[in-house]
C-alpha cells in the first residue's frame, strides 16, 4: 500500500487541473485520437477536444454569422454534431482539424443562408461592410501563429484571388455570388478560387 | 466536362459550390483520384483559414455544450456488413435524421434522441414525416418526395457536399439505382420505369432492416407517372438498413409491412 501513497498525494494536490484528468486522455491530445475516444462515449475526451477547438469553432462561426449569440448557437450545434458523429470520422479522409473546421464552416453558412432567405439580405450592402469586418475581428488568442501565416499568405495572392477566397470562405458566398459581387465571369472566379487555393496551400505548407 | 469539374475543387473546399454543382463534383471525385487528393489538401488549407480567426468563446458555451452532450446519444459507427465500406462523412454533412436505434444496433441500447435545444435543421424532416403520415393515411394518394425538394434543405445540402456516395444496383428486378450516402443517413432512390397496375394496387417503397423482410419501414407510395417513369425519392436509411425495395400493395388500406414479394430490391452494401 505504501507504494501507492505518493501517487495518491500527487493526485489530490491538483484536483481540478488538467493533469488530474484521465491520463490516457491527457496523453492523447491528438485530435484524431480524441475523436476515436469520443466515438466510444468518452466525455472527458470530448471536453479535451472542446478545449482544443472552442476558440476556432466559435471564431469561425462568429466571423461568418457576425452575430455573437448566433455564433454561440452555431458553435453549440457543431460540438453536438461532433459528439453525435464522432464514430463516422475517418482519418483516411483528412485530419480531424479539417473535419471539425469544415463542419463549422458548413453550419455557419447554413445559418447565414437561412437568415438570408428570411430577410432577403442585399448582397452589396453586406459587401460594403465586409472590408471593415476584416480588421475588427482580431480578438483571437489561440492562433497567433496561424493568423500571421494566413495574413502573409493571403497577402501574397493576387487581389482577385484574395477577394474571391475571402468572400467565398469568410462571408459564405457561393462562387456565383462572388462573381456577381466582383463583376467577374463565373469561370474566372472558379479558376481564381482554385489557383488561389493552390498558392495558399503551398504558402502555408499544408500537407495533403 | 471533366476539365470543368476539375476546376471546382477550390470552390468546393471553400464551401461555395451551389448544391447542384456540389453533387456533380462529388460524383466526379469517384473517378478522379487526383481531384479527391486536391480537395483533401484544400480542405486542410481552408481549415487553416478558419483557425486563423479563432476567438475566445463565452464561458457559457462550454457549459451549455457539456449539458447538451450529457443528454445526447451518439450515432453508431457504419459497419461493413450493413452499409459497406464507406468513407468518412464529409464534414459538411450531418443533418440527416436521427433514428431511434433498434435493439440490434451495434452500440446497444441507445435511447431515442432527445431533441436538441435548437433543432431548426431537423424541422423539415419532422414536417416531411408528418406529410408522409398524412399521405399514407390518406391511402392511394401519391407521395412525391423529390430529391432536393426545397422542403428538405438540410438533406439536400448534406447530399450535395457528401463524399461518401455509393451507387448501388438491384439484385431483384432490373434498372434503376440507389445512391447511398451514409453520412447523410439518406439514399436517393431512382426506380426504373414500372408497369401499370390494376386499379386498387400501388407500388410502395420500403427500407428493410436486418434480414427479415417483415422488418421494413415504409418510405411511401411510389409516384408513378402515366408514362411509367418514377420521380426519384430520398429515403431515410441508417446503419442496420439492409435494402431498399418496391412491392405491389393494396391502395387501401396501406400496408405497414410488405405483403407481397418485392419486385425490385437494391441491397445497401457494396
Amino acid at each position: 500500500m505504501s507504494a501507492n501513497t505518493p501517487q495518491l498525494r500527487s493526485l489530490s494536490a491538483v484536483p481540478s487541473l488538467p493533469s488530474d484528468r484521465d491520463p490516457d486522455v491527457a496523453a492523447a491530445a491528438v485530435p484524431e485520437d480524441l475523436l476515436r475516444r469520443i466515438a466510444l462515449g468518452d466525455e472527458k475526451a470530448f471536453e479535451t477536444l472542446y478545449d482544443l477547438f472552442a476558440g476556432r469553432v466559435f471564431g469561425l462561426a462568429r466571423r461568418i454569422v457576425r452575430n455573437p449569440s448566433q455564433a454561440e448557437e452555431v458553435a453549440q450545434e457543431v460540438f453536438l454534431e461532433i459528439w453525435r458523429r464522432a464514430s463516422r470520422f475517418d482519418p483516411a479522409r483528412g485530419s480531424a482539424t479539417s473535419w471539425v473546421m469544415t463542419l463549422t464552416h458548413a453550419r455557419s453558412v447554413d445559418r447565414v443562408r437561412s437568415a438570408q432567405a428570411s430577410s432577403d439580405r442585399e448582397l452589396k450592402v453586406a459587401y460594403a461592410s465586409h472590408e471593415i469586418e476584416i480588421d475588427t475581428v482580431v480578438d483571437a488568442v489561440e492562433s497567433a501563429f496561424e493568423r500571421k501565416a494566413v495574413q502573409k499568405c493571403l497577402g501574397a495572392l493576387t487581389d482577385l484571388q484574395r477577394e474571391s477566397i475571402t468572400l467565398a470562405y469568410y462571408s459564405g458566398y457561393t462562387y456565383r455570388e462572388v462573381a456577381e459581387l466582383l463583376t467577374t465571369p463565373l469561370p474566372t472566379i472558379k479558376t481564381r478560387l482554385r489557383d488561389g487555393m493552390i498558392r495558399l496551400r503551398d504558402c502555408l505548407g499544408v500537407q495533403a | 466536362m471533366n476539365t470543368d469539374q476539375h476546376l471546382n475543387s477550390g470552390a468546393m473546399a471553400l464551401g461555395s459550390l451551389p448544391d447542384d454543382e456540389a453533387v456533380e463534383f462529388t460524383d466526379h471525385l469517384d473517378s478522379c483520384p487526383t481531384c479527391a487528393a486536391e480537395l483533401t489538401s484544400f480542405l486542410e488549407t481552408a481549415a487553416t483559414l478558419g483557425s486563423s480567426v479563432a476567438q475566445t468563446p463565452p464561458a457559457s458555451l462550454r457549459r451549455s455544450v457539456m449539458e447538451a452532450v450529457a443528454r445526447t446519444p451518439q450515432l453508431p459507427p457504419l459497419t461493413d456488413s450493413t452499409l459497406g465500406r464507406h468513407r468518412q462523412p464529409n464534414v459538411a454533412t450531418g443533418t440527416g435524421p436521427v433514428w431511434p436505434v433498434q435493439e440490434d444496433a451495434p452500440d446497444g441500447p441507445l435511447a431515442e434522441v432527445i431533441p436538441m435545444r435548437r433543432p431548426w435543421y431537423r424541422r423539415p424532416q419532422a414536417l416531411l414525416a408528418a406529410a408522409v403520415a398524412v399521405l399514407v393515411i390518406g391511402g392511394g394518394t401519391t407521395l412525391v418526395v423529390a430529391n432536393q425538394s426545397p422542403s428538405t434543405p438540410s438533406v439536400a445540402a448534406c447530399l450535395a457536399s457528401a463524399t461518401d456516395k455509393a451507387t448501388l444496383v438491384p439484385n431483384v428486378g432490373s434498372g434503376g439505382t440507389v445512391t447511398l450516402t451514409p453520412s447523410c443517413d439518406a439514399a436517393v432512390v431512382n426506380m426504373p420505369n414500372l408497369p401499370a397496375l390494376p386499379a386498387g394496387s400501388v407500388y410502395q417503397l420500403w427500407v428493410l432492416h436486418g434480414s427479415d423482410a417483415k422488418n421494413a419501414t415504409s418510405a411511401g407510395v411510389v409516384d408513378r407517372k402515366a408514362d411509367g417513369s418514377v420521380t426519384a425519392v430520398t429515403a431515410d436509411v441508417r446503419a442496420g438498413s439492409t435494402a431498399v425495395g418496391v412491392s405491389v400493395e393494396p391502395a387501401s388500406p396501406v400496408s405497414v409491412t410488405p405483403t407481397t414479394t418485392p419486385i425490385w430490391v437494391v441491397p445497401l452494401s457494396t
